[in-house]
């Protein structure tokens, strides 16, 4: 790679990604800014917009939560580091600040292609953050680096007095989410009706065989104690 | 943010690092000691967390043992990912001055007397106008001459994402200020996440310092120093169940900042239980009194009749709304919503249709004819 000196502008050749250098001409403290000298791949979608919306369906579903009204559908190019080394393959965020939904996000195995303003038609970048570099900036691991940006679509939801935002990646299709509304799904609520459907004709049988109705309020009180860790253990189905 | 690229020094010309955190420099060939006061630097200083493994572990456990969170989630949540965060802020120190408009009220009393004036002398029948004494205030118009120092905090990144605002992280930036150290970026990026500052200087300095110069006379800003001050927040996601939560802790006071949480459902489960139990016992009973008395003496009139039974009825009745008022608790999404003044329950989705409403109307229906029969039967002569 070779650049130009902006005391004196002498071509300088650049052996390694060293953020300062001195120029050999001039002598000049220089500082290289990687987020305009390095190359900028993308990664072209393959998901439709539309298809975005049924995978945010597909995975609330999943998780049992609720539909929840979509407030809007963005179309984003989310820049990453492409790292590269001996014994080193990485991919670090370049924007900031970083959802907990995108940390530890890996690349989609697909082709790129150089970034151009048309070849990414309909998708807005997301800036470069200055401070992103200085993840791995000195890293002697580090051989070299490229900047690719990976199309998202980023879909907003509003559940009540919480907003939530999923990401779809539109290359690999694959959703990432870090927070969704809480699980209130039929199963739960037909898993709760069979129980206290099960639970009533219990003490109704009990009720009904004891002698006495002093006897049927202790054989209720007893059966009902006998039954809460049933109950939490039984509707929680193990979890949440 | 533009930087310093090419310095020398000014005393042996050799090429000098441009600088990094502070504004002072050395010069590697000569030593001198060196002051950059261009105006395309600014100062990164942090303050550094204080908070360490062993306190986010004790904070996270007494975060899961609220008492509106499931009574299981210390035991069944996992630890899905961990973040250090550093925000930044700009800090604004300097001067400010001007003449400022200042109006001085007076208190000025009137004495008693009469009126001689024009007008009082033209009036019908010429009489005069008594003036009793009375007070008015008096506002003197007055300028002074106004210089002050003022130190800002201001968030420097918009943090969009983030659930949190930043009004009660000024506090904390201002109350821990001496602890602020000069850093640089490398440095901080290898303990956590960086967030960039990306709110323009010049636009803060303009709508805050600039435009807090007061609603008369002019302020101006004589003297700026800005700084960037990185302050650490820890974020941790959690799994639990089919749920994932995030929260996010400042490590200087050890305050949760925001995040969401699960809202312990069981009081809806257990709530239920006793209202179950009663309904059963209710059912139960009247189940056995019916096989008691033998399908011969079975009757409506006989059993509505009867009084205790009545009384059976309607207790059932208000245990089926009690189980109703359950059910409709657990199909409403509620979740705990964390901020610095503490967690409270919000719901987090729309409020189910409850199915049991047609048996309602019905129910409403059956007690209001009986209630119009009865009343029918009372009012015939």
């Amino acid at each position: 790679m070779k650049i130009g000196c902006v005391n004196c502008g002498a071509e300088i050749g650049l052996e390694r990604d060293e953020p300062f250098f001195v120029c050999p001409f001039c002598g000049s403290s220089l500082f290289l800014d990687r987020a305009k000298t390095f190359k900028d791949f993308l990664f072209l979608p393959l998901l439709p917009p539309a298809a975005a919306r049924s995978k945010v369906e597909e995975e609330l579903a999943r998780r049992e939560v609720p539909a929840c009204p979509v407030r809007a559908v963005e179309q984003v190019l989310v820049p990453f580091w492409g790292l590269r080394g001996e014994a080193l393959q990485e991919t670090v965020p370049a924007f900031s600040p970083v959802p907990p939904a995108l940390m530890g996000y890996r690349m989609p195995s697909a082709e790129s292609v150089f970034f151009t303003a048309e070849a990414a038609e309909g998708f807005e970048p997301v800036p470069c953050a200055e401070t992103s570099s200085a993840a791995w900036r000195g890293h002697a691991d580090v051989s070299s680096c490229s900047l690719y940006r990976v199309p998202f679509f980023r879909v907003s939801l509003s559940a009540g007095a919480f907003s939530y935002a999923v990401w779809v990646d539109a290359v690999s299709a694959r959703v990432f989410v870090d927070q969704t509304p809480p699980p209130v799904s039929a199963a739960i609520s037909s898993r709760y009706l069979s129980l206290v459907f099960a639970l009533f004709g219990v003490f109704a049988v009990a009720a009904a065989i004891a002698p006495t109705f002093g006897w049927s309020l202790i054989a209720v009180g007893i059966l009902a104690a006998a039954s809460v860790p049933f109950v939490k253990r039984f509707v929680s189905g193990g979890g949440a | 943010m533009t930087r310093p690229r090419a310095l020398s020094c000014p005393l042996c010309a050799g090429a000098v690092p441009p600088p990094s955190s502070t504004r002072r420099l050395e010069c590697p060939f000569c030593g001198r000691a060196l002051y950059y006061d261009g105006e395309d630097f600014t100062p990164t200083l942090v303050i550094p967390p204080r908070m360490g493994e062993a306190e986010h572990r004790k904070a996270c456990a007494a975060l899961l043992k609220h008492p509106l969170v499931p009574s299981g989630l210390s035991g069944s949540a996992t630890l899905l990912r961990r973040q250090r965060s550093y925000l930044p802020f700009y800090l604004l120190t300097g001067k400010r001055g001007g003449v400022l408009a200042v109006g001085k009220e007076r208190l000025v009393t009137k004495m008693p007397g009469i009126d001689i004036s024009a007008e009082s002398a033209g009036s019908a029948g010429g009489a005069r106008t008594v003036i009793r004494s009375r007070s008015e205030v008096q506002v003197e118009e007055d300028s002074r001459v106004v210089v002050g120092d003022f130190r800002y905090a201001y968030s420097a990144a918009a943090l969009e994402d983030r659930d949190f605002g930043d009004t009660s992280l000024k506090d904390v930036v201002k109350e821990h200020l001496g602890e602020a150290r000069p850093t640089t970026l490398d440095e901080l990026a290898a303990d956590g996440e960086v967030v960039d500052a990306d709110l323009p200087l010049e636009r803060i300095v303009e709508r805050g310092v600039a435009a807090g110069t007061g609603t008369k006379g002019e302020l101006k800003v004589l003297e700026l120093e800005a700084s960037v001050v990185y302050v650490p927040v820890h974020t941790f996601s959690f799994r639990y169940g089919r749920q994932t939560f995030s929260v996010t802790l400042e490590e200087l006071n050890g305050t949760w900042l925001g995040g969401q949480m699960p809202f312990r459902g069981d009081w809806a489960h257990l709530l239920s239980i006793p209202l179950v139990a009663m309904l059963g016992l209710v059912a139960g009973n009247v189940l056995g009194f019916a096989f008691k008395i033998g399908p011969r003496e079975w009757s409506a009139a006989g059993l509505f009749g009867n009084a205790a039974l009545m009384a059976a009825l309607l207790l059932g009745l208000a245990m089926a709304l009690g189980l109703q008022a359950a059910w409709l608790l657990l199909r409403t999404p509620l979740a705990v919503k964390l901020t610095p003044a503490g967690a409270r329950v919000e719901r987090a989705g729309e409020a189910p249709k409850n199915p049991f409403a047609p048996a309602n109307a019905l129910v409403k229906f059956l007690l209001e004819n009986a209630m119009k029969k009865r009343l029918g039967q009372e009012d015939a002569p």
